[in-house]
Protein backbone atom coordinates (compact mmCIF):
# COMPACT_ATOMS: atom_id res chain seq x y z
CA UNK A 1 0.00 0.00 0.00
CA UNK A 2 1.65 3.03 -0.90
CA UNK A 3 -0.08 6.43 0.68
CA UNK A 4 0.94 10.13 -0.50
CA UNK A 5 0.26 13.16 1.95
CA UNK A 6 -0.86 16.82 1.63
CA UNK A 7 -1.14 19.67 3.56
CA UNK A 8 -4.10 22.19 2.90
CA UNK A 9 -3.16 25.78 4.49
CA UNK A 10 -5.47 28.67 4.87
CA UNK A 11 -3.57 31.54 3.72
CA UNK A 12 -5.12 34.82 4.22
CA UNK A 13 -4.37 38.28 3.72
CA UNK A 14 -5.13 40.32 6.68
CA UNK A 15 -5.69 44.24 5.57
CA UNK A 16 -3.73 46.14 8.10
CA UNK A 17 -5.26 49.49 6.79
CA UNK A 18 -7.13 50.50 3.70
CA UNK A 19 -6.42 48.14 1.02
CA UNK A 20 -3.07 47.09 2.31
CA UNK A 21 -3.06 43.35 3.72
CA UNK A 22 -0.30 40.88 4.76
CA UNK A 23 -0.26 36.87 4.21
CA UNK A 24 -1.45 34.74 6.71
CA UNK A 25 -1.35 30.63 6.45
CA UNK A 26 -3.70 28.22 8.36
CA UNK A 27 -3.13 24.73 7.70
CA UNK A 28 -6.25 23.32 6.18
CA UNK A 29 -7.05 19.95 5.33
CA UNK A 30 -4.24 16.78 4.88
CA UNK A 31 -5.61 14.29 2.81
CA UNK A 32 -4.04 11.21 1.15
CA UNK A 33 -3.84 9.34 -1.87
CA UNK A 34 -3.70 5.39 -1.20
CA UNK A 35 -2.80 3.03 -4.28
CA UNK A 36 -0.46 1.23 -6.45
CA UNK A 37 0.02 4.32 -8.58
CA UNK A 38 1.24 6.66 -6.21
CA UNK A 39 4.05 4.61 -5.26
CA UNK A 40 6.41 6.67 -7.40
CA UNK A 41 7.18 9.70 -5.44
CA UNK A 42 4.68 11.27 -7.76
CA UNK A 43 1.58 12.19 -8.02
CA UNK A 44 0.08 11.61 -11.61
CA UNK A 45 -1.42 15.06 -13.48
CA UNK A 46 -4.91 14.07 -13.49
CA UNK A 47 -5.35 13.70 -9.67
CA UNK A 48 -3.98 17.33 -9.33
CA UNK A 49 -7.13 18.01 -11.95
CA UNK A 50 -9.36 16.17 -9.32
CA UNK A 51 -8.13 18.34 -6.54
CA UNK A 52 -8.26 21.50 -8.44
CA UNK A 53 -12.18 21.17 -8.41
CA UNK A 54 -12.40 20.57 -4.60
CA UNK A 55 -11.03 24.44 -4.41
CA UNK A 56 -14.43 25.13 -6.50
CA UNK A 57 -16.66 22.57 -4.06
CA UNK A 58 -15.10 24.69 -1.11
CA UNK A 59 -15.74 27.54 -2.23
CA UNK A 60 -19.19 27.34 -2.80
CA UNK A 61 -19.52 24.91 0.11
CA UNK A 62 -18.69 28.06 2.34
CA UNK A 63 -21.09 30.20 0.26
CA UNK A 64 -23.81 27.64 1.32
CA UNK A 65 -22.92 27.20 4.91
CA UNK A 66 -23.08 31.00 5.15
CA UNK A 67 -26.06 31.29 4.06
CA UNK A 68 -27.63 28.21 5.95
CA UNK A 69 -26.05 30.15 9.19
CA UNK A 70 -27.96 33.64 7.98
CA UNK A 71 -31.29 32.72 6.63
CA UNK A 72 -32.11 36.22 6.71
CA UNK A 73 -29.30 36.90 4.27
CA UNK A 74 -30.10 36.87 0.70
CA UNK A 75 -26.69 36.75 -0.49
CA UNK A 76 -23.36 36.23 0.59
CA UNK A 77 -21.21 39.40 1.69
CA UNK A 78 -19.09 41.15 -1.24
CA UNK A 79 -15.22 39.83 -0.98
CA UNK A 80 -16.25 36.47 0.48
CA UNK A 81 -14.65 34.67 -1.86
CA UNK A 82 -11.99 36.63 -3.29
CA UNK A 83 -8.62 35.97 -4.05
CA UNK A 84 -9.71 32.18 -2.64
CA UNK A 85 -7.68 29.60 -3.85
CA UNK A 86 -5.75 26.07 -3.04
CA UNK A 87 -2.04 25.96 -4.26
CA UNK A 88 0.18 23.32 -4.50
CA UNK A 89 3.21 24.34 -2.92
CA UNK A 90 5.97 21.00 -3.43
CA UNK A 91 6.43 17.95 -1.97
CA UNK A 92 7.75 17.23 1.27
CA UNK A 93 11.60 15.86 1.26
CA UNK A 94 13.51 13.25 3.38
CA UNK A 95 9.98 11.50 3.78
CA UNK A 96 9.57 7.66 2.60
CA UNK A 97 5.91 8.92 2.14
CA UNK A 98 6.13 12.06 -0.22
CA UNK A 99 4.10 14.85 1.08
CA UNK A 100 3.32 17.55 -1.02
CA UNK A 101 1.66 20.64 0.38
CA UNK A 102 -1.17 22.32 -1.26
CA UNK A 103 -2.08 26.10 -0.03
CA UNK A 104 -5.07 27.92 0.56
CA UNK A 105 -5.28 31.41 -0.19
CA UNK A 106 -7.70 33.77 0.51
CA UNK A 107 -7.11 37.79 0.02
CA UNK A 108 -10.33 39.39 1.78
CA UNK A 109 -10.86 43.27 0.93
CA UNK A 110 -14.15 43.47 2.25
CA UNK A 111 -14.74 45.53 5.34
CA UNK A 112 -17.48 43.80 6.06
CA UNK A 113 -16.27 40.56 6.44
CA UNK A 114 -12.62 39.89 7.13
CA UNK A 115 -10.74 36.75 5.90
CA UNK A 116 -10.40 35.48 9.43
CA UNK A 117 -14.30 35.35 9.36
CA UNK A 118 -14.58 33.88 6.60
CA UNK A 119 -12.15 30.97 7.32
CA UNK A 120 -14.87 29.92 9.70
CA UNK A 121 -17.09 28.79 6.95
CA UNK A 122 -14.21 27.73 4.61
CA UNK A 123 -13.49 24.68 7.76
CA UNK A 124 -17.13 24.21 8.37
CA UNK A 125 -17.60 23.49 3.82
CA UNK A 126 -14.55 20.95 4.46
CA UNK A 127 -16.21 19.43 7.51
CA UNK A 128 -19.23 18.80 5.36
CA UNK A 129 -17.46 17.44 2.79
CA UNK A 130 -15.87 15.08 5.26
CA UNK A 131 -18.56 13.87 6.24
CA UNK A 132 -21.11 13.30 3.62
CA UNK A 133 -17.57 11.23 2.20
CA UNK A 134 -17.64 9.34 5.44
CA UNK A 135 -21.78 8.84 5.11
CA UNK A 136 -21.55 7.20 1.56
CA UNK A 137 -19.07 5.23 3.30
CA UNK A 138 -20.87 3.75 6.18
CA UNK A 139 -24.26 3.65 3.81
CA UNK A 140 -25.57 6.92 6.01
CA UNK A 141 -27.88 9.88 4.65
CA UNK A 142 -25.50 11.74 2.25
CA UNK A 143 -27.91 14.87 1.99
CA UNK A 144 -27.46 15.27 6.43
CA UNK A 145 -24.21 16.95 5.08
CA UNK A 146 -24.47 18.38 1.96
CA UNK A 147 -27.20 19.70 -0.51
CA UNK A 148 -27.80 17.73 -3.73
CA UNK A 149 -26.50 20.46 -5.94
CA UNK A 150 -23.20 20.38 -4.59
CA UNK A 151 -23.05 16.64 -4.58
CA UNK A 152 -22.74 17.24 -8.29
CA UNK A 153 -19.06 18.66 -7.45
CA UNK A 154 -17.65 14.57 -7.01
CA UNK A 155 -18.90 14.18 -10.50
CA UNK A 156 -15.47 15.62 -11.32
CA UNK A 157 -13.40 15.07 -7.83
CA UNK A 158 -12.25 11.69 -7.96
CA UNK A 159 -13.07 11.10 -11.53
CA UNK A 160 -9.16 10.03 -11.89
CA UNK A 161 -9.29 7.42 -9.17
CA UNK A 162 -8.77 3.91 -10.63
CA UNK A 163 -10.01 0.83 -8.83
CA UNK A 164 -8.47 0.17 -5.57
CA UNK A 165 -6.99 3.55 -5.37
CA UNK A 166 -9.01 6.11 -2.91
CA UNK A 167 -8.50 10.01 -1.39
CA UNK A 168 -8.90 10.11 2.23
CA UNK A 169 -9.82 13.55 2.48
CA UNK A 170 -9.18 13.07 6.71
CA UNK A 171 -6.71 10.35 7.05
CA UNK A 172 -6.29 11.80 10.92
CA UNK A 173 -9.35 9.59 12.01
CA UNK A 174 -8.60 6.21 11.15
CA UNK A 175 -12.20 5.46 11.78
CA UNK A 176 -13.95 7.62 9.80
CA UNK A 177 -10.86 8.86 6.95
CA UNK A 178 -13.56 9.82 4.38
CA UNK A 179 -12.75 7.75 1.71
CA UNK A 180 -13.54 8.67 -1.73
CA UNK A 181 -12.93 6.05 -4.01
CA UNK A 182 -15.07 4.55 -6.89
CA UNK A 183 -18.02 3.39 -4.94
CA UNK A 184 -18.70 6.35 -2.41
CA UNK A 185 -17.86 9.03 -5.02
CA UNK A 186 -21.01 6.93 -7.08
CA UNK A 187 -22.95 6.79 -3.79
CA UNK A 188 -22.77 10.69 -3.65
CA UNK A 189 -23.62 11.64 -7.13
CA UNK A 190 -26.59 8.95 -7.09
CA UNK A 191 -27.75 10.46 -3.57
CA UNK A 192 -28.36 13.89 -5.67
CA UNK A 193 -31.25 13.45 -7.76
CA UNK A 194 -29.90 16.26 -10.21
CA UNK A 195 -27.55 14.09 -11.43
CA UNK A 196 -28.89 12.44 -14.53
CA UNK A 197 -25.70 11.45 -15.58
CA UNK A 198 -22.40 10.68 -14.71
CA UNK A 199 -18.74 11.10 -16.47
CA UNK A 200 -15.85 8.72 -15.69
CA UNK A 201 -12.43 7.98 -17.29
CA UNK A 202 -12.94 5.65 -20.13
CA UNK A 203 -10.65 3.45 -22.12
CA UNK A 204 -12.85 2.17 -25.08
CA UNK A 205 -11.56 0.10 -28.22
CA UNK A 206 -13.85 0.55 -31.32
CA UNK A 207 -14.42 1.64 -35.30
CA UNK A 208 -15.92 4.73 -36.87
CA UNK A 209 -18.75 3.78 -38.94
CA UNK A 210 -19.75 7.74 -39.17
CA UNK A 211 -18.07 11.22 -39.23
CA UNK A 212 -19.64 14.57 -39.12
CA UNK A 213 -16.76 17.18 -40.35
CA UNK A 214 -19.53 20.06 -39.90
CA UNK A 215 -20.50 19.28 -36.66
CA UNK A 216 -16.89 18.12 -35.77
CA UNK A 217 -18.16 14.58 -34.22
CA UNK A 218 -17.48 11.17 -34.57
CA UNK A 219 -19.91 7.59 -34.19
CA UNK A 220 -17.43 4.84 -31.89
CA UNK A 221 -18.68 1.71 -32.45
CA UNK A 222 -17.41 0.00 -29.15
CA UNK A 223 -16.33 -3.34 -29.60
CA UNK A 224 -18.75 -5.75 -27.97
CA UNK A 225 -20.81 -2.22 -26.89
CA UNK A 226 -22.82 0.50 -28.15
CA UNK A 227 -22.79 3.14 -30.40
CA UNK A 228 -21.95 6.39 -29.17
CA UNK A 229 -21.09 10.35 -30.60
CA UNK A 230 -17.87 12.05 -29.50
CA UNK A 231 -16.39 15.24 -30.23
CA UNK A 232 -13.34 15.25 -32.67
CA UNK A 233 -10.58 17.91 -31.93
CA UNK A 234 -8.32 19.47 -34.48
CA UNK A 235 -5.49 16.89 -33.43
CA UNK A 236 -6.98 14.00 -33.67
CA UNK A 237 -8.71 14.76 -37.11
CA UNK A 238 -6.63 12.76 -39.24
CA UNK A 239 -6.63 9.63 -36.88
CA UNK A 240 -10.80 9.87 -37.25
CA UNK A 241 -10.75 10.55 -40.57
CA UNK A 242 -8.25 7.49 -41.42
CA UNK A 243 -10.30 4.57 -39.21
CA UNK A 244 -13.67 6.13 -40.82
CA UNK A 245 -12.18 5.08 -44.66
CA UNK A 246 -11.11 1.65 -43.22
CA UNK A 247 -14.27 0.98 -41.21
CA UNK A 248 -14.74 -2.96 -41.78
CA UNK A 249 -11.20 -3.15 -42.84
CA UNK A 250 -9.16 -3.07 -39.84
CA UNK A 251 -9.74 0.48 -38.61
CA UNK A 252 -10.12 0.06 -34.65
CA UNK A 253 -8.92 3.02 -32.29
CA UNK A 254 -8.15 3.33 -28.84
CA UNK A 255 -9.93 5.97 -27.31
CA UNK A 256 -9.41 7.03 -24.06
CA UNK A 257 -11.13 10.39 -22.67
CA UNK A 258 -13.79 11.17 -20.78
CA UNK A 259 -17.64 9.29 -20.99
CA UNK A 260 -20.63 10.01 -19.79
CA UNK A 261 -22.85 7.06 -18.55
CA UNK A 262 -26.88 7.25 -17.30
CA UNK A 263 -27.47 6.30 -13.94
CA UNK A 264 -27.98 2.29 -14.75
CA UNK A 265 -24.11 2.48 -15.56
CA UNK A 266 -24.67 2.81 -19.37
CA UNK A 267 -22.76 4.47 -21.44
CA UNK A 268 -24.17 7.36 -23.14
CA UNK A 269 -21.44 9.54 -25.45
CA UNK A 270 -18.21 10.90 -24.84
CA UNK A 271 -17.60 14.30 -23.34
CA UNK A 272 -14.20 14.28 -24.62
CA UNK A 273 -11.28 12.61 -25.93
CA UNK A 274 -7.68 13.15 -24.55
CA UNK A 275 -5.66 10.30 -26.72
CA UNK A 276 -7.04 8.43 -30.00
CA UNK A 277 -4.76 6.41 -32.00
CA UNK A 278 -4.91 3.06 -34.56
CA UNK A 279 -4.72 0.09 -33.27
CA UNK A 280 -3.76 -3.51 -35.32
CA UNK A 281 -7.06 -5.28 -36.36
CA UNK A 282 -5.98 -8.42 -34.75
CA UNK A 283 -5.02 -6.38 -31.46
CA UNK A 284 -4.94 -8.25 -28.80
CA UNK A 285 -6.61 -6.05 -26.38
CA UNK A 286 -9.15 -5.58 -29.49
CA UNK A 287 -9.70 -9.62 -29.62
CA UNK A 288 -9.75 -9.71 -25.77
CA UNK A 289 -12.82 -7.15 -26.36
CA UNK A 290 -14.82 -9.12 -28.82
CA UNK A 291 -14.98 -12.15 -25.99
CA UNK A 292 -16.93 -9.79 -23.59
CA UNK A 293 -19.85 -10.06 -25.74
CA UNK A 294 -20.27 -13.58 -25.51
CA UNK A 295 -23.10 -14.82 -23.57
CA UNK A 296 -23.67 -18.15 -21.85
CA UNK A 297 -24.36 -20.73 -24.64
CA UNK A 298 -22.48 -18.89 -27.44
CA UNK A 299 -21.39 -22.38 -28.30
CA UNK A 300 -24.69 -23.99 -29.53
CA UNK A 301 -26.42 -23.89 -26.30
CA UNK A 302 -23.06 -25.07 -24.51
CA UNK A 303 -20.36 -23.01 -23.75
CA UNK A 304 -19.80 -20.36 -20.69
CA UNK A 305 -19.26 -17.12 -21.41
CA UNK A 306 -15.98 -15.55 -19.94
CA UNK A 307 -16.21 -13.69 -16.74
CA UNK A 308 -15.78 -10.05 -17.19
CA UNK A 309 -13.34 -9.42 -14.23
CA UNK A 310 -11.23 -12.47 -15.75
CA UNK A 311 -10.89 -10.57 -18.89
CA UNK A 312 -10.16 -7.38 -17.34
CA UNK A 313 -7.15 -9.47 -15.58
CA UNK A 314 -6.24 -10.85 -18.68
CA UNK A 315 -6.25 -7.41 -20.50
CA UNK A 316 -3.60 -6.07 -17.61
CA UNK A 317 -1.58 -9.13 -17.43
CA UNK A 318 -1.10 -8.75 -21.81
CA UNK A 319 -0.80 -4.63 -20.81
CA UNK A 320 1.79 -5.42 -18.19
CA UNK A 321 3.86 -8.10 -19.15
CA UNK A 322 3.53 -9.33 -22.93
CA UNK A 323 6.40 -8.23 -25.11
CA UNK A 324 5.40 -5.85 -27.78
CA UNK A 325 8.16 -7.30 -29.70
CA UNK A 326 6.18 -11.20 -29.70
CA UNK A 327 3.83 -11.72 -32.65
CA UNK A 328 0.04 -11.07 -32.13
CA UNK A 329 -1.64 -14.36 -31.30
CA UNK A 330 -5.15 -15.26 -31.90
CA UNK A 331 -7.34 -15.63 -28.96
CA UNK A 332 -10.62 -17.91 -28.68
CA UNK A 333 -13.01 -18.86 -26.19
CA UNK A 334 -13.08 -21.94 -24.34
CA UNK A 335 -16.51 -23.88 -23.91
CA UNK A 336 -15.46 -23.83 -20.15
CA UNK A 337 -15.45 -19.84 -20.14
CA UNK A 338 -12.05 -19.63 -20.32
CA UNK A 339 -10.02 -18.17 -23.21
CA UNK A 340 -7.41 -20.07 -25.43
CA UNK A 341 -4.34 -18.30 -26.82
CA UNK A 342 -2.76 -19.52 -30.07
CA UNK A 343 0.56 -18.62 -32.11
CA UNK A 344 2.28 -20.07 -34.70
CA UNK A 345 5.86 -19.83 -34.59
CA UNK A 346 9.15 -20.72 -36.34
CA UNK A 347 7.37 -24.32 -37.10
CA UNK A 348 5.62 -24.34 -33.30
CA UNK A 349 2.12 -24.60 -32.77
CA UNK A 350 1.83 -23.13 -29.51
CA UNK A 351 -1.14 -22.91 -27.47
CA UNK A 352 -2.02 -21.28 -24.07
CA UNK A 353 -5.28 -22.41 -22.45
CA UNK A 354 -6.35 -20.07 -19.06
CA UNK A 355 -8.58 -20.25 -16.68
CA UNK A 356 -9.03 -16.37 -16.18
CA UNK A 357 -10.93 -17.06 -13.04
CA UNK A 358 -7.78 -19.00 -11.02
CA UNK A 359 -5.23 -17.45 -13.58
CA UNK A 360 -3.74 -20.68 -14.18
CA UNK A 361 -2.74 -21.72 -17.56
CA UNK A 362 -1.77 -24.87 -19.66
CA UNK A 363 0.95 -24.16 -22.36
CA UNK A 364 1.25 -26.62 -25.02
CA UNK A 365 4.27 -26.33 -27.89
CA UNK A 366 3.87 -28.52 -30.35
CA UNK A 367 6.77 -28.85 -33.46
CA UNK A 368 4.73 -30.08 -36.43
CA UNK A 369 8.20 -31.76 -38.23
CA UNK A 370 9.67 -33.85 -35.20
CA UNK A 371 6.70 -33.88 -33.08
CA UNK A 372 8.75 -32.67 -30.22
CA UNK A 373 6.56 -31.09 -27.31
CA UNK A 374 6.97 -28.69 -24.39
CA UNK A 375 4.32 -28.78 -21.89
CA UNK A 376 3.99 -26.12 -19.06
CA UNK A 377 1.35 -25.13 -16.21
CA UNK A 378 1.67 -21.49 -15.64
CA UNK A 379 0.42 -20.20 -12.22
CA UNK A 380 0.25 -16.33 -13.90
CA UNK A 381 -0.48 -15.38 -10.07
CA UNK A 382 3.21 -15.83 -10.15
CA UNK A 383 5.36 -12.97 -11.42
CA UNK A 384 8.25 -15.29 -12.17
CA UNK A 385 5.53 -17.57 -14.31
CA UNK A 386 3.88 -14.24 -16.33
CA UNK A 387 7.80 -13.35 -17.13
CA UNK A 388 7.80 -17.20 -18.40
CA UNK A 389 5.68 -16.95 -20.92
CA UNK A 390 7.69 -14.20 -22.93
CA UNK A 391 11.09 -15.98 -22.37
CA UNK A 392 9.18 -19.45 -23.56
CA UNK A 393 7.91 -17.77 -26.85
CA UNK A 394 11.04 -15.92 -27.15
CA UNK A 395 12.63 -19.12 -27.33
CA UNK A 396 11.07 -20.70 -29.34
CA UNK A 397 10.56 -18.00 -32.08
CA UNK A 398 14.31 -17.78 -32.06
CA UNK A 399 14.92 -21.50 -32.35
CA UNK A 400 16.08 -23.04 -35.24
CA UNK A 401 13.88 -26.28 -36.47
CA UNK B 1 -16.09 -46.08 -44.48
CA UNK B 2 -12.53 -46.51 -45.86
CA UNK B 3 -9.14 -45.28 -45.34
CA UNK B 4 -10.05 -42.38 -47.91
CA UNK B 5 -13.13 -41.90 -46.44
CA UNK B 6 -13.37 -38.29 -45.38
CA UNK B 7 -14.84 -37.16 -42.03
CA UNK B 8 -16.47 -33.78 -42.08
CA UNK B 9 -16.39 -31.34 -39.63
CA UNK B 10 -18.34 -28.25 -39.14
CA UNK B 11 -16.12 -25.45 -37.66
CA UNK B 12 -18.11 -22.54 -35.50
CA UNK B 13 -17.60 -19.30 -36.03
CA UNK B 14 -16.29 -18.82 -32.10
CA UNK B 15 -13.34 -20.89 -33.41
CA UNK B 16 -11.88 -18.73 -36.07
CA UNK B 17 -9.63 -15.35 -35.63
CA UNK B 18 -8.20 -13.57 -38.34
CA UNK B 19 -8.90 -16.85 -40.77
CA UNK B 20 -7.49 -19.22 -38.25
CA UNK B 21 -8.97 -21.82 -36.33
CA UNK B 22 -8.31 -22.72 -33.15
CA UNK B 23 -7.21 -26.35 -32.09
CA UNK B 24 -10.19 -26.78 -30.01
CA UNK B 25 -12.23 -27.21 -33.18
CA UNK B 26 -10.29 -30.91 -33.69
CA UNK B 27 -10.80 -31.99 -30.01
CA UNK B 28 -13.78 -32.90 -28.35
CA UNK B 29 -15.11 -30.63 -25.66
CA UNK B 30 -15.82 -32.11 -21.99
CA UNK B 31 -19.28 -32.50 -23.00
CA UNK B 32 -18.39 -35.02 -25.84
CA UNK B 33 -17.54 -37.54 -23.63
CA UNK B 34 -14.16 -37.33 -25.40
CA UNK B 35 -15.21 -38.04 -29.23
CA UNK B 36 -15.42 -35.83 -31.97
CA UNK B 37 -18.69 -35.65 -33.54
CA UNK B 38 -18.13 -35.85 -37.71
CA UNK B 39 -20.39 -36.43 -40.84
CA UNK B 40 -19.32 -39.83 -42.86
CA UNK B 41 -18.49 -38.17 -46.45
CA UNK B 42 -19.14 -40.95 -47.90
CA UNK B 43 -22.65 -40.88 -47.05
CA UNK B 44 -23.38 -36.81 -47.31
CA UNK B 45 -21.46 -34.53 -49.23
CA UNK B 46 -20.03 -31.22 -47.26
CA UNK B 47 -22.77 -28.95 -48.49
CA UNK B 48 -25.43 -31.14 -47.60
CA UNK B 49 -23.98 -31.97 -44.06
CA UNK B 50 -23.62 -28.00 -43.62
CA UNK B 51 -27.49 -27.70 -44.44
CA UNK B 52 -28.12 -30.63 -42.10
CA UNK B 53 -26.07 -29.02 -39.37
CA UNK B 54 -27.45 -25.76 -39.26
CA UNK B 55 -30.99 -26.18 -40.69
CA UNK B 56 -32.38 -29.26 -39.09
CA UNK B 57 -30.28 -29.04 -36.06
CA UNK B 58 -30.07 -25.76 -35.58
CA UNK B 59 -25.92 -25.24 -34.67
CA UNK B 60 -23.97 -22.83 -35.98
CA UNK B 61 -20.76 -23.55 -38.71
CA UNK B 62 -18.79 -21.25 -40.99
CA UNK B 63 -18.27 -24.29 -43.24
CA UNK B 64 -16.55 -27.97 -43.36
CA UNK B 65 -13.36 -29.19 -43.25
CA UNK B 66 -12.27 -32.61 -42.97
CA UNK B 67 -9.38 -35.21 -42.14
CA UNK B 68 -9.70 -38.85 -43.62
CA UNK B 69 -9.64 -41.88 -42.05
CA UNK B 70 -6.24 -42.83 -42.77
CA UNK B 71 -5.05 -39.46 -41.08
CA UNK B 72 -6.85 -40.22 -38.28
CA UNK B 73 -5.31 -44.09 -37.97
CA UNK B 74 -1.84 -43.05 -37.93
CA UNK B 75 -2.51 -40.61 -35.05
CA UNK B 76 -3.94 -43.80 -33.56
CA UNK B 77 -7.41 -42.29 -33.66
CA UNK B 78 -10.07 -44.91 -34.09
CA UNK B 79 -13.18 -43.86 -36.09
CA UNK B 80 -16.62 -45.11 -35.74
CA UNK B 81 -20.00 -44.89 -37.11
CA UNK B 82 -22.57 -43.91 -35.13
CA UNK B 83 -25.96 -43.85 -36.83
CA UNK B 84 -27.93 -43.16 -33.57
CA UNK B 85 -28.01 -39.32 -33.79
CA UNK B 86 -28.66 -39.45 -37.47
CA UNK B 87 -27.33 -41.79 -40.30
CA UNK B 88 -24.25 -40.27 -41.69
CA UNK B 89 -22.81 -39.50 -37.95
CA UNK B 90 -19.77 -41.17 -36.74
CA UNK B 91 -17.17 -39.97 -34.05
CA UNK B 92 -13.21 -39.93 -33.74
CA UNK B 93 -12.43 -41.27 -30.66
CA UNK B 94 -10.02 -39.07 -28.21
CA UNK B 95 -11.16 -41.76 -25.26
CA UNK B 96 -7.58 -42.78 -24.40
CA UNK B 97 -6.21 -39.36 -24.28
CA UNK B 98 -5.26 -37.06 -21.51
CA UNK B 99 -5.71 -33.04 -22.06
CA UNK B 100 -1.65 -32.39 -23.64
CA UNK B 101 -1.96 -35.37 -25.53
CA UNK B 102 -5.70 -34.41 -27.32
CA UNK B 103 -4.64 -31.35 -27.50
CA UNK B 104 -1.36 -32.34 -29.80
CA UNK B 105 -3.51 -34.90 -31.60
CA UNK B 106 -6.12 -31.69 -32.56
CA UNK B 107 -3.05 -30.09 -33.90
CA UNK B 108 -1.97 -32.67 -35.92
CA UNK B 109 -5.55 -32.89 -37.03
CA UNK B 110 -5.89 -29.40 -37.67
CA UNK B 111 -3.21 -29.16 -39.91
CA UNK B 112 -4.24 -31.99 -42.12
CA UNK B 113 -7.38 -30.03 -42.27
CA UNK B 114 -5.80 -27.02 -42.87
CA UNK B 115 -3.39 -28.34 -46.01
CA UNK B 116 -6.93 -29.72 -47.48
CA UNK B 117 -8.62 -26.46 -47.11
CA UNK B 118 -12.17 -25.97 -46.88
CA UNK B 119 -14.60 -28.71 -48.68
CA UNK B 120 -18.08 -25.91 -47.84
CA UNK B 121 -17.89 -22.45 -46.78
CA UNK B 122 -21.09 -20.88 -46.11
Amino acid sequence: MFLYGFIFILTSKKPLSGMSSTLNNIEFLSPRLVGERFSGHAIPLEVLRDLAVLEEMLVETAKWEYLHEHPDRQRIPRGFTNGVSLKLTGIDEGSAIPKIALFFTLAGTSLDLFPSDNAHYFHQAKNSIVNAVNAAEQNRDIKEYLPENLLCYFDRIGRSLRDGESLELNPADAAQPARLNKTTRRKLLLASSNVLELTEEITLRGSIPAADQAKMTFDLHVVSGPTVSAPISLQHCDIVKEAFMRYGNGGIVMLQGIGRFNRNNRLQSIDSVEHISLLDANDVLVQLDELRSLENGWLDGEGVAPDKEGLDWLVGYFETYYSDELPVPCIYPTPEGGVQIEWTLNGYEISLAINIDTHQGDFHALNMSNDDEIIKSLDFNKPDDCVLLNQELKTLWEAEV
Amino acid sequence: MNDATLMLRQIHPGFIKQGQITSQAFRPTIKDDKKLSVYDNDMITAEKAYEHYTKKLLKSSTGVMAVSVKECSELSLPVVSDPAPFPEHALIDFSEYSYPQSEKLAKKLRQKAVERDWLYVS
